[in-house]
Order: C-alpha cells, then sequence, then structure tokens
C-alpha cells in the first residue's frame, strides 16, 4: 500500500466503493437551513438569559413545589370534570340588578349609609365597657363614708361621743339609728333611771 | 455569489457594533457544512439540530477568545466533532449499552423520515456504522467532504500519516462489508 498515492490508491483497494456515486442520501426539512441562523439566536439569547446570577428563591420553594404542582393539577382536572357550581342564574339577571338596585334607592328618598352599622354598634359597645370599667374602679379606689365609718371600733365612737356628744345628739342618734328597738327601750326605763342619766349628762 | 473571509468576520465579531453581523455572515458560510459533518455522524435530524445549536452557541461564546492560530473552519470543525461524540457517548451510557454498540444509529437510519437513499447507499451508511467513531469521522471528511489530510489532522489533532493508515483500514472495511451484503 503506497501511502504517498494514497489519494487515489485506495480506488483500486475498493472497487465496489470507487464505482458508488457520492450522493447525500439524507434528508433535510423544508426551510431548515433558513431558519437555523434565528433559531441559534434565540438559543444564545436563552442561554445569556440564563447565566444571571444570584437569583433567589424563597425558602422551602423546592420542598413544596411538587406538591404545589400536584395540587395544581388535580384542581385543573377537576375543573375539567366540572367546569361550574351548577347553580343557575335567572338571564341578564347581574344586567339588570345594578338597574334595580339604583331604582330602589332613588324611590326610598333615603340617604343610606354605605358603611355598615356594625361598627357604630361596637364603638357604642366599647365606650360603654370603658365608663363601666371607670366607674367600678372608682368606687373601689374611694369608699364610701358609710365604709369608712364602719371600719372604726365601737369604743371610738363611745369615746368620741363622750368628749364631744350634748343632750341634743341623743335624739340625733335615735333617730339615725338601724335599730327599731332602740326607741322602744327608752320607754321601758323607769323614772329613776332617767333621772340618774339626767344628773349624769347635764 | 462571493463567500466573506474568515479574516473579515474575525474583525467584524470584535466590534460589539457589528458582533451580530459578524455572526449572520459566519453562520451562513458555515451552517451546512457543519451540519453534514455532525449529521453523518449522528443520522438523525433532530439530534444534529441540537447539536449544531449547541456547536455555534459555543461558536458565539468563544469566539472573541479565538486566537487565530487555526483557521477559522478547522476550530468550528473541532468543536462539532467534540459535541457529536460527547453526544454519541451520553447516548449510550444513558443506554447503558457500550460505546461500540450502534444500534442507536443504526435504528435512526432505518426509523422515520432520515434517509431517502438508495438500497446501496443504505449498505454504505450500515458499513460506516461497523466503523470505529474516529475512522468514520476520518472516512466521512477524507470521502464526502474531500478535505486534505493535513486539515484533517489539524481538525482531529491526528497526525497526517495515521490518518492516512485510518482511511485505508476504513476503505477496506467498507469494501468487505459491501461484498458481503451484496
Amino acid at each position: 500500500m503506497d501511502f504517498e498515492n494514497i489519494e487515489d490508491d485506495w480506488k483500486k483497494e475498493a472497487p465496489h466503493l470507487a464505482s458508488l456515486q457520492r450522493l447525500n442520501p439524507f434528508t433535510v426539512p423544508e426551510n431548515y437551513f433558513e431558519t437555523l441562523p434565528e433559531e441559534v439566536e434565540s438559543r444564545i439569547v436563552l442561554e445569556t438569559l440564563s447565566i444571571q446570577p444570584n437569583w433567589e428563591v424563597p425558602q422551602g420553594y423546592f420542598d413544596n413545589l411538587g406538591a404545589d404542582i400536584e395540587t395544581r393539577i388535580a384542581v385543573d382536572r377537576l375543573k375539567s370534570l366540572v367546569s361550574n357550581d351548577g347553580f343557575a342564574v335567572p338571564v341578564n339577571y347581574f344586567e339588570d340588578l345594578q338597574l334595580k338596585t339604583i331604582a330602589k334607592t332613588k324611590a326610598s328618598g333615603k340617604v343610606r349609609f354605605l358603611q355598615s352599622n356594625v361598627y357604630r354598634y361596637a364603638a357604642a359597645a366599647c365606650v360603654t365597657i370603658v365608663a363601666g370599667a371607670a366607674l367600678w374602679l372608682n368606687l373601689g379606689k374611694h369608699p364610701s363614708e358609710q365604709q369608712q365609718l364602719a371600719k372604726i371600733s365601737d369604743q371610738e365612737i363611745m369615746n368620741y361621743l363622750q368628749l364631744h356628744a350634748d343632750a341634743t345628739d341623743l335624739t340625733t342618734l335615735v333617730e339615725n339609728s338601724a335599730d327599731p328597738t332602740l326607741g322602744t327601750e327608752a320607754h321601758e326605763l323607769s323614772t329613776e333611771e332617767l333621772e340618774d342619766y339626767l344628773s349624769t349628762t347635764l | 455569489m462571493k463567500q466573506v473571509e474568515d479574516s473579515e468576520i474575525l474583525a467584524k465579531f470584535q466590534n460589539e457594533r457589528t458582533r451580530n453581523e459578524a455572526f449572520n455572515l459566519l453562520l451562513k458560510k458555515y451552517q451546512q457544512k457543519i451540519y453534514w459533518h455532525v449529521r453523518r455522524m449522528v443520522i438523525d435530524h433532530d439530534d444534529t439540530d441540537d447539536i449544531v445549536q449547541d456547536v455555534f452557541v459555543k461558536v458565539w461564546k468563544n469566539l472573541e477568545n479565538f486566537r487565530q492560530d487555526a483557521q477559522l473552519y478547522t476550530w468550528l470543525y473541532r468543536i462539532a466533532t467534540n459535541e457529536s461524540i460527547t453526544f454519541l457517548n451520553n447516548k449510550k451510557k444513558k443506554n447503558n449499552v457500550s460505546m461500540d454498540d450502534v444500534s442507536y444509529e443504526m435504528e435512526s437510519l432505518s426509523t422515520g423520515n432520515n434517509f431517502t437513499g438508495d438500497q446501496i447507499q443504505m449498505k454504505l451508511q450500515q458499513a460506516l456504522l461497523t466503523l470505529p467513531e474516529k475512522q468514520r469521522l476520518v472516512f466521512n471528511m477524507k470521502y464526502f467532504d474531500e478535505l486534505k489530510y493535513e486539515e484533517i489532522s489539524a481538525i482531529l489533532g491526528t497526525s497526517v500519516g495515521a490518518l492516512k493508515a485510518s482511511f485505508h483500514l476504513a476503505v477496506k472495511k467498507i469494501e468487505e462489508y459491501l461484498l458481503k451484503h451484496d
């Protein structure tokens, strides 16, 4: 085999092969080479975009992605089986509704608050609660005169009366006493007892 | 129609304003050559389309750094060759078959609209598939592309002498196959 003249030498070695026409037996889709440059350029643009660094992904995104996709598929499947909720609505209902509503408001002549009354009731309830709480707290902080007097012992009261009371106080005491029998006891006292009392207090 | 010179393409590519124009010129000049070079290796059009696009995307990314110590087409062929071999090897790994297995290419040859040649042309392609990959490459570039041994040497990085021997062996095997299946 003469490698130096191999250019034509092989034809002698392989006459069958040499006899074949060098035809292209492969097919190519129509206009393939006309569109190839555009395809390549699109690829280049896509590759350039994919090089963008530091895209942030929410934490756990990929962990939930599978489940989210499955849910979405299930929802789509369900929607394909059940396209609507089945409720029927009269023809042109929504078109007429607006007109009817407006007509009603004009007929009543009333100005209706667009806001719900809920907010006003809630505000009133809050004020009531706050006022009641304040009142209750004040009662607790400033006890009544009667509560204050109840704290004083009987002996202290006796000592005060001995020092500061006079003859007119007896009547006042009896009148204001809660004990209904106090006045009656006076009628049960003997004359001698009364005289003794009068002699010590006057 | 006069083809634009590689030097002009490279000069225009260096300028950002004319870069797209340069790339379009490059595509028009080389897309068919690269396509057929790949197609003869992988057989299937869709596979070829993917590989060709990969090749030119790589060219776009790296042409700026092309040192011009080789011819432009040599560089393009080298990229296309590497992409084709990588594709075929990956396919075989994915299908869990040996690197010598050519059943995927055989199937591409016989199915779909890939092939419109006659019986003898089919036999030739089948004979080619029996060759080792590098040998098939050498044969394709010499027989179909009619490249010189020096050009093939620059593309494959193999000496001219080794290429001549490889081509000779390829021719012998093909002839035997054609006679055996006549």
